[in-house]
């Protein structure tokens, strides 16, 4: 199959979660089930802690924030070759791309 | 699109090489992984399920299948079934686009590396909202550090895939294993491209959060960060995903950097004639089908046991030692490296390569 029509994409991701969600089923039909007070808190060993939601950490969001530019940079970077024909520029335009890229890691570096 | 196509297909995804098989691969591969592991800490390792314990995967995942389910009070339930499903789902359909029978994936499209690049981020973003989800105070710390983790590493993969796919100039799977055909040599056997293949283990050791990258399942300090909520068949879900998740790594690492599916029929061109030729042959298709599979498992496998020893030699280290290695070494490092490539391939290609290809041309 060397050129996928788009329609087998998807018979392809619905088949998949179509058997997992069976898959999940089995194992709802499979296992017992006797909830108790004591089972259904969360987990802290041992330790009278309540659930409930936590503050986000704000270091994650910096991660992700560095993360979102350096994942479009890699798209430009894929994509540089695309646009430009053959040809010179379809080297040296993805080398400039990550120069410019190095550059800014060197900077967050210091 | 005729009747008997949409059987093969159907049959394809779901048995050979879709799911049963990637499922089955999956879950060898653990064992392999198991033994050599405890092999290197001087253990036995799985004995007693099947020969060797090889059916003792198989037998945890059932077990954890059979299990009690407890979703906390205080969880949002409908969000930790959905990405303990999607969680699965997700590696299922990236290794779909592997080529393990042919040199072609089941699923093939210019574009594809793409997708892929897009499907392996949103394996990150899904250990983050499985982590979220559980709302319990234990997880949280595992949560946020298996996120920063897993997209410091997601950039250097990109850029190893991405490179690869710059200097065979394709963006299918399909197309870098033909680009390698074509060139009598895997995309491996030139030196900025042993700089990727090495980013592209060390990333996806991170990415699989395995030793020395396990400090958000930390068993022994945050007791299984953020997967301590889950039990019964979504804890299950989640140790087969990561197999699968590890079969994917090392399948697009034997596929973007070893040759794929392919032998040594790269070097005897007539040998790659004879199995093109004898594809459409109802009976000796059966021949190539079972040799690209084998090749691809033994390559696969020893991806494998790469990453099985370098979880054993290596101890767990702080979660900023390792956002600051990603940060600023391995970034910086793989993006000079893409960098000087693409100045340096032009010369390359034409005149020192063509030189060393002759070498490699035995016809």
């Amino acid at each position: 199959m060397i050129d996928t029509q788009p329609f087998t994409l998807w018979i392809a991701l619905g088949l998949v979660l179509i058997a997992v969600v069976l898959l999940y089923l089995l194992g709802r039909r499979i296992a017992p089930r006797n909830p108790t007070p004591a089972k259904l808190k969360s987990y802290a060993c041992g330790e009278d802690m309540e659930g409930g939601q936590v503050q986000f950490y704000p270091n994650t969001f910096i991660f992700a924030i560095y993360f979102t530019i350096f994942d479009i940079l890699a798209f430009i970077l894929a994509t540089a070759m695309v646009t430009l024909d053959m040809g010179i520029g379809y080297t040296v335009v993805p080398a400039i791309f990550a120069g410019i890229g190095l550059l800014g890691v060197l900077t967050l570096r210091r | 699109m005729t009747a008997v196509w949409w059987i093969l297909t159907i049959l394809g995804i779901l048995f050979f090489p879709g799911i049963g098989f990637c499922i089955s691969i999956a879950l060898f591969d653990e064992w392999i992984d198991r033994k050599f592991y405890a092999a290197l800490q001087d253990r036995i390792g799985p004995e007693h399920a099947g020969f060797k314990g090889i059916l003792q995967p198989l037998a945890d995942f059932l077990k954890l299948l059979a299990n009690e389910d407890i979703e906390p009070e205080a969880a949002d339930k409908w969000g930790m079934r959905f990405t303990a499903i999607i969680g699965l789902a997700i590696p299922l359909v990236a290794l779909l686009f592997i080529p393990i029978i042919d040199t072609t994936g089941l699923l093939s499209f210019e574009g594809d590396i793409l997708l892929l690049a897009f499907l392996t981020t949103m394996i990150a973003l899904i250990i983050f909202l499985a982590g979220w989800f559980s709302a319990s105070k234990l997880a949280m710390p595992g949560t946020m550090r298996a996120a920063s983790q897993l997209l410091s590493y997601e950039i250097p993969i990109l850029l190893a895939m991405f490179a690869v796919a710059l200097r065979t100039q394709s963006f299918s799977l399909a197309g870098i294993v033909q680009w390698q055909l074509d060139a009598h040599r895997p995309t491996l056997f030139s030196l900025p491209m042993v700089v990727f293949f090495l980013v592209f283990l060390l990333s996806s050791q991170a990415e699989l959060e395995r030793s020395p990258f396990d400090i958000p399942t930390a068993e022994t300090e945050i007791v299984g960060g953020w997967e301590v909520e889950y039990s019964g068949k979504k804890l299950g879900f989640f140790r087969l995903s990561a197999d699968l998740q590890m079969v994917f790594s090392a399948g697009l690492a034997v596929t973007l950097f070893l040759g794929g599916p392919t032998g040594v029929e790269m070097w005897i061109p007539s040998f790659a004639d004879w199995l093109a030729s004898i594809e459409g042959v109802s009976g000796l298709a059966v021949v190539a089908i079972l040799y690209y599979t084998t090749m691809f498992a033994i390559k696969t496998t020893i991806i494998v046991l790469i990453l099985s020893a370098f979880r054993a030699l290596m101890a767990r280290l702080r979660i900023e030692q390792f956002l600051e290695f990603s940060w600023k070494w391995v970034i910086p490092v793989t993006l000079g490296v893409f960098a000087i490539t693409f100045f340096y391939v032009p010369w390359t290609d034409n005149v020192v390569w063509s030189h060393w290809e002759g070498l490699f041309d035995v016809s």
